[in-house]
């Protein structure tokens, strides 16, 4: 008796340390068809509203080629720390979507394929891009790019015309002080209590990510650059320092800006302020798809403003959008290639523009009618073409956006406690930033 | 954990065994069944446990960031580099660390004193018969039932600048300031996360020292009110030194929680907190997943370790022997 119970519970033991054994070693098994996988990333209104664009895209491409992917959206939160595991896992799916933002450091990683000659020519070539796109992927790496753009985006201003004629105004107009002007006259109280309820322009001053990127394209019109020539950090240049002190004088001395908006942590908390009437002018990257879902029509594209007179260049906004890569560990290096070749491709790239607004990054798409040429396509494509500079190429990049975020998001909150700050004290916040940048490693 | 390890490390047996000597060898087979069966547990403890918290320690002695993550086995080894740029004062990192560290321990206190208080005070009520005890015990629970990511949510919505009802309350129905305070930037944040920690933090006090006040003999408290003591009176003469030994083990557990705290201030405040309050799980989560220096992450983590490690044996050796002695 004693000796069958002992028996059994070695049985017991053994059976579950064989299942736990090759759980973990299940191969994947050889089929005719391949599968590959991809990691995109969010770009319509919702998750669910991505995979339903992509699922038929995917599906056409699995028909001209007997490729079938596996896809899944990822949210962009946190999204950057799963790539991060993959690359040290060396687990991940055979293609990645990453932001344009992250090009450089996760091309230094060394985890995706170099896009060399060969490669390139089965995607299609490198002149198949437009040029500033596939710059601003890392084209000009030595040994080949290791990401290719696959859209591209900005960020531009979007004003709610019937305030405009409520107000007697006619459009946003293009330089800083008459924007600032146009702005007081749209921040009014509209039911008499004493109180300001429609703002001029709102702004999610507590994202870092969002003010990393403002404060880029504003330090460029003030001359001022996050890394200088040699690739060091200066993000308490002379430039970033006045930038920062002209967007925080929008909330705290020019009042255009609800000092509440500090709070706010997303773009996506402006576009419900613009859509229930709230704010008369936002900057954001593409909310279109947001106000379509509200069933919101106030809506019209215009430019951010620039600063007058021009200090540095005329930059509006970095070059967004999402950029695609192999993972080098694939096991389908032609099938992953064959997928970067389909979603950069014209027929493709036009269902990008026609389903989410996104900019073609294939020259020739622009030509194509395949191409719904709206008046936001218009302004779109201008602004890339004479408005918009790569965010910067560095190593560091990534923790420079996080530190320049964090620096902005902490002037911004001093301004709303304490009005106005002096251009010392904005200083040595982006001092310290930059310190820590240096140390980072 | 270390405790499991001991004693599941098999005895050596005194002398070398004797060939053919049928008991003994039959009391070793049984003895391996034991060994055999916590085996498992033995190896996801291992596995879940023991290996990251070394390799948590070992990245704190490379030079680990984004780049070098992806070939992390041959990062550089640069010694005490991270725990020395941590220490210096005069650095940015250096005195970001001291000072998130003083704070910490000041939110700690201040979690700690009031949890004890309100805990203890409630339970010390609600341990006396009277109708509705059942439903108070119960409500009084209910923060701790609810995740501690909800509570800090509702916290969050709560203490909202523009829409908030904190101050709806104190700006619009009782006029108490005429412009509406920020509460979850500057000075203010510290405040609010102080309150949104002990909501989720006392409940775990109360429930301890309910259980300990229903070990306290009702003769005691009898002979105590014939002696003349009231309520108040018996409560620090009698209840206190009768509950000694699970208070000092709550107080013990509940610090670790409190100082290593990441959940309340990261839902309040989001990956970047206000400098005004910054603890010190934050700022290594800042360290490693908001500029990736995983090697700086590390070190921090590791003199985390080491202080709360070296605190709690203080305390223990200061606190417990005596109730060891005491009860001998």
């Amino acid at each position: 008796m004693k000796q069958h119970r002992r028996a059994i519970a070695l049985l017991a033991t053994a059976a579950l340390g064989v299942t736990a054994l090759t759980s973990c070693t299940a191969a994947p098994s050889d089929d005719e068809d391949v599968t590959i996988t991809w990691w995109a990333t969010n770009l319509a209104s919702s998750i669910q509203r991505d995979e339903e664009i992509l699922t038929p895209i995917l599906e056409r491409f699995t028909e001209e080629t007997g490729i079938k992917v596996e896809f899944e959206v990822n949210t962009w939160a946190d999204y950057y720390n799963k790539v991060l595991g993959a690359v040290s896992s060396g687990e991940g799916p055979d293609v990645m979507s990453v932001g344009t933002t992250w090009t450089q450091t996760l091309a230094d990683t060394g985890a995706f394929l170099q896009l060399d000659g060969t490669r390139m020519d089965a995607i299609g070539g490198a002149d198949k891009f437009v040029p500033a796109s596939i710059a601003a992927a890392g084209g000009d790496a030595e040994g080949g790019p290791s990401f290719l753009p696959m859209v591209n985006g900005v960020t531009n201003l979007w004003y709610n015309p019937a305030m405009f004629a409520e107000a007697g105004l006619t459009e946003p107009p293009a330089d800083l002080d008459s924007f600032v002007e146009v702005a007081k006259q749209l921040t009014i109280d509209t039911d008499g209590d004493g109180s300001i309820d429609q703002w001029g322009l709102g702004y999610p001053a507590g994202s870092a990510q969002e003010l990393s990127h403002t404060i880029f394209a504003f330090g460029r019109q003030y001359g001022g650059e996050m890394f200088d020539k040699d690739g060091e950090p200066t993000l308490d240049a002379d430039g970033i320092v006045e930038a920062a002190k002209s967007l925080t004088d929008l909330m705290a001395a020019e009042g255009i800006v609800s000092t509440a908006d500090v709070e706010s942590t997303q773009s996506q908390d402006m576009y419900q302020e613009f859509i229930d009437g709230r704010v008369a002018m936002i900057w954001g990257a593409n909310p279109v798809p947001a106000f379509r879902d509200a069933g919101f029509e106030d809506y019209a594209p215009g430019y951010i403003p620039v600063i007058e007179p021009l200090i540095g260049d005329p930059i509006q906004t970095h070059i967004a959008g999402v950029n695609i890569g192999v993972f080098a560990e694939t096991k389908h290096e032609e099938a992953a290639l064959e997928l970067m070749r389909y979603l950069t491709d014209v027929e493709t790239q036009a269902d990008f523009w026609n389903e989410l607004e996104l900019l073609p990054t294939n020259a020739e798409a622009y030509d194509s009618g395949a191409v719904e040429k709206t008046e936001a396509f218009e302004i779109y494509s201008d602004i890339l073409a004479n408005h918009a500079d790569t965010f910067p190429l560095n190593s560091k990049t990534g923790q420079a956006e996080t530190l320049i975020g964090d620096a902005m998001k902490q002037l911004f909150a001093r301004a709303a406690l304490e009005g106005p700050l002096s251009e010392a004290a904005i200083r040595e916040v982006l001092e310290q930033a930059n310190t820590q940048l240096i140390a980072a490693g | 954990m270390s405790t499991l390890i001991q004693e599941a490390r098999p005895s050596t047996p005194a002398g070398p065994p004797a060939k053919g000597n049928q008991p003994t060898r039959r009391r070793r087979r049984r003895n391996v069944l034991p060994y055999v069966l916590v085996l498992p547990a033995l190896i996801a403890e291992l596995f879940i446990h023991i290996i990251p918290m070394g390799l948590g320690i070992w990245i704190a002695f490379l030079s680990l960031n984004q780049l070098s993550i992806r070939n992390w086995i041959n990062a550089d080894f640069i010694g005490f580099t991270n725990f020395l740029n941590g220490l210096n004062p005069t650095t940015a990192i250096g005195s970001q660390f001291f000072g998130t560290l003083g704070r910490t321990a000041v939110y700690t206190v201040l979690v700690l004193g009031f949890s004890w208080a309100l805990g203890t005070a409630a339970a010390y009520f609600l341990n006396a018969r009277f109708r509705g005890r059942a439903v108070l015990r119960t409500l009084y629970l209910l923060p701790y039932a609810l995740p501690v990511f909800v509570s800090a949510i509702a916290f969050a919505f709560m203490f909202n600048q523009r829409d908030g009802i904190i101050n709806k309350i104190l700006v619009d129905d009782l006029h108490l300031f005429a412009d509406r305070p920020f509460w979850l930037i500057g000075s203010n944040a510290f405040v609010v996360l102080v309150i949104a920690s002990i909501w989720t933090t006392w409940p775990f006090a109360f429930l301890l020292q309910l259980a300990a006040l229903q070990t306290v003999p009702e003769d005691v408290y009898e002979a105590a009110s014939l002696d003349g003591a009231g309520r108040i009176r018996q409560f620090f003469d009698v209840t206190l030194p009768m509950i000694r030994a699970s208070n000092v083990v709550m107080l013990l557990l509940m610090f670790l929680a409190t100082f290593n705290q990441f959940t309340v201030p990261f839902v309040l405040f989001g990956p970047s907190a206000p400098s005004e309050s910054l603890l010190i799980s934050p700022l290594i989560y800042q360290f490693s997943f908001g500029t990736w220096n995983f090697g700086l992450g590390g070190a921090v983590s590791t003199m985390l370790l080491v202080l709360l490690f070296v605190v709690s044996l203080i305390y223990i050796r200061l606190v417990m022997p005596k109730e060891r002695i005491r009860r001998a």
